[in-house]
């Protein structure tokens, strides 16, 4: 049984994680960009004189003359629409990403602060999001699912999962500041008499863009206890956000993030205050391949690939196998090999052309196509955008400034398996 | 619905009390940040990531910590200090009378004698409710006389704008507005007063 000591010092989360899984949490993150920037009514600002415009912070560094080019039709366009490509170039992974998401990161910044600068304040509520960006930026989040990748360099053991705690630890870092706010700037006062009804009321009195008056069921004086309840448990809970570091997998985890989208939820439908990006990001806790995986159950380990050397259909599907196979997952040896001979391939032979033989399973023939393109990285259509379906001299077809961006052309007759890659 | 007895915190008063809380609240996290660096094995799981970028991200929550620690005024207008884009991460921390006892509203009188509401919140909703709310709340003070001369002078000149602005996105909706005010809200949903404090005609309002 695992001791107490050992159950609030041991950081638990994202064990076992994944290139896929940081990947996945890169797609995560961009895509809340994506869709936050999408849906924007950024050119209401074109309404806006640009005398109420103020700069915040390190934005103020920046000349005059940026921001008044910026606050026009066109240049309100022009930045929403550079902010998509880039953010959609560092989702994708095209060549470049890294730098890519490096401007996005710049960019965002400049675009919300065009945003806030017609406010009273930066909120936090976009920060969390750029936080966790630029965090993101320090790990190999473009080792999986993305259209342009080299073969991955060697990795020291536990990146990935290093990386996703460090991206998840902005987000309880968050939690922990804005619970400590309120308990020692406002308790106990800020839990009692109730205040946060008096909040609940205002907020429905004042102008919003949701227009959700849920909150005004609950201003009878009865309600004014449960209410201060249900503050003083939504601040228990962004305490309790730390202990997403030490929990495992499992029921209690999944309650407690439920419990932080909850909380966001019921702030939303009661006082119209929204935080739809840190909902989102609550997702950032469990591992987003965790579904790949589990559909892939039974056909993920590693293996070799038995191939006819004889046969050229065979050697065709090894070359493209190997050029594929940027993790290295399979190793290759010929029918009739001493290697071969060492394997346990059951009914399998070269008149099947290829055997695939992992830990799981032995298939032959087809079905062996199959077990070894199901361990291949990256998503379908980034398969056809490398040419994973075409073959011959279809790079002319594609053309250089396509193969600039996802990469190498792969199925101009790929090199055969060579090194440790192949068993004598 | 507000009650006499709430503990009432002026956002921009720096109070031996404040003082003290935030003390108690830096200490706090602190001892946290002890706690997860020192005595989990948080830094041997970040490790992985090598020196230098373990060291960039101990570097940048350091400096987001500080500026938790120090900043007292992300909710005040115009902002004296401000670490953008470094912030401190607080809400609903204490209760500001201003804050629940009243809140603001545009009302627009159309060509056919009739009134609406005009949901400034909506119409330039881009900005974002809580920093564009901020902004109000610091104006409706300002325009009932609770600042300086000055301050008074800007409330003047900033809702004029705003009232531009307002009545270029009403026009642009094919809205025909002869008059637009600014008005305090007290009461409660469904119960509310409306004191008009501001108002302009079309003309003014036509750039």
């Amino acid at each position: 049984m695992t001791s107490f000591r050992s159950w609030v010092t041991t950081v638990r989360l994202h064990q076992g994680a994944t290139a896929q899984s940081l990947a996945l949490a890169r797609v995560l993150v961009l895509g809340i960009w994506v869709v936050f920037v999408l849906f924007d009514p950024l050119q209401q600002l074109t309404h806006l004189p640009v005398e109420l415009f103020h700069t915040y912070g390190v934005f103020r560094l920046l000349p005059d003359g940026l921001w008044t080019a910026l606050l026009t039709p066109a240049g309100l366009l022009g930045i929403k629409a550079l902010l998509l490509v880039v953010l959609a170039w560092a989702l994708l992974g095209f060549r470049g990403a890294r730098a890519m998401a490096v401007a996005a990161l710049v960019i965002g910044l400049i675009y919300l602060q065009l945003k806030k600068g017609f406010g009273g304040h930066w909120d936090h509520r976009e920060l969390t999001l750029v936080y966790v960006h630029a965090v993101m930026l320090l790990t190999p989040a473009w080792d999986a699912f993305a259209a342009s990748r080299r073969r991955v360099p060697a990795r020291r053991p536990g990146v990935y999962s290093a990386s996703l705690v460090a991206m998840s630890l902005i987000v309880i870092v968050q939690y922990l500041f804005i619970g400590t706010a309120r308990l020692f700037i406002g308790g106990p006062g800020v839990f009692m008499d109730g205040t946060l009804q008096n909040w609940v009321a205002n907020r429905n009195l004042r102008p919003n863009p949701f227009g959700f008056d849920l909150g005004t069921l609950f201003l009878a004086p009865e309600w004014a206890i449960p209410l201060d309840l249900l503050f003083l448990g939504g601040t228990a809970l962004e305490f309790a956000a730390v202990a997403l570091l030490f929990l495992k997998p499992g029921w209690l985890k999944v309650l407690l993030a439920i419990g932080l989208v909850v909380f966001h939820g019921a702030i939303f439908l009661m006082m119209n205050v929204a935080f739809p990006e840190n909902m989102v990001l609550v997702l950032l806790f469990f591992d987003l391949a965790w579904p790949l995986q589990r559909i892939r159950r039974g056909h993920d380990s590693d293996g070799v690939l038995v191939f006819d050397a004889e046969s050229a259909h065979a050697r065709a599907i090894v070359r493209r196998t190997y050029a594929r196979d940027l993790d290295g997952r399979i190793r290759f040896t010929p029918f009739g090999s001493a290697a071969a001979s060492t394997l346990e391939l059951g009914d399998a032979a070269a008149a099947d052309g290829v055997a695939f033989v992992s830990d799981d399973s032995v298939t032959r023939g087809e079905a062996a196509v199959t077990e070894t393109y199901f361990r291949l990285p990256g998503w379908a259509v980034f398969g056809w955008l490398r040419g994973a379906t075409r073959s011959g001299d279809s790079l002319r077809e594609r053309g250089k400034v396509t193969e600039w961006f996802v990469g190498p052309h792969t199925d101009t007759l790929p090199a055969m398996p060579a090194g440790e890659r192949i068993l004598d | 619905m507000l009650r006499a007895s709430l503990p009432r915190v002026d956002s921009t008063a720096v109070t031996p009390e404040l003082v003290v809380r935030a003390v108690l609240e830096v200490g706090f996290l602190l001892l946290v940040i002890f706690y997860l660096l020192g005595i989990t094995d948080l830094r041997r799981r970040l490790w992985p990531l090598g020196a230098g970028a373990v060291a960039a991200l101990l570097i940048f929550l350091g400096a987001w910590g500080a500026a938790q620690a120090v900043d007292r005024w992300q909710y005040d207008y115009p902002q004296k200090v401000s670490f953008l884009p470094l912030t401190r991460f607080a809400m609903y921390q204490a209760q500001l009378a201003e804050s629940v006892q009243e809140t603001y509203g545009w009302q627009a009188t159309l060509a056919d004698g009739t009134t609406r509401e005009v949901n400034i919140a909506e119409e330039f909703s881009t900005i974002g409710l809580p920093p564009l709310s901020t902004r109000m709340r610091v104006l409706l003070g300002w325009a009932e006389g609770e600042g300086t001369a000055a301050e008074s002078d800007a409330a003047e000149q900033e809702l004029s704008l705003y009232a531009q602005a307002l009545y270029s996105s009403l026009v642009a909706e094919g809205k025909d507005v002869v008059e637009l005010s600014f008005n305090r809200v007290t009461g409660t949903p469904g119960d509310e007063t409306v004191d008009q404090l501001r108002s302009w005609t079309a003309e003014e309002l036509a750039r």
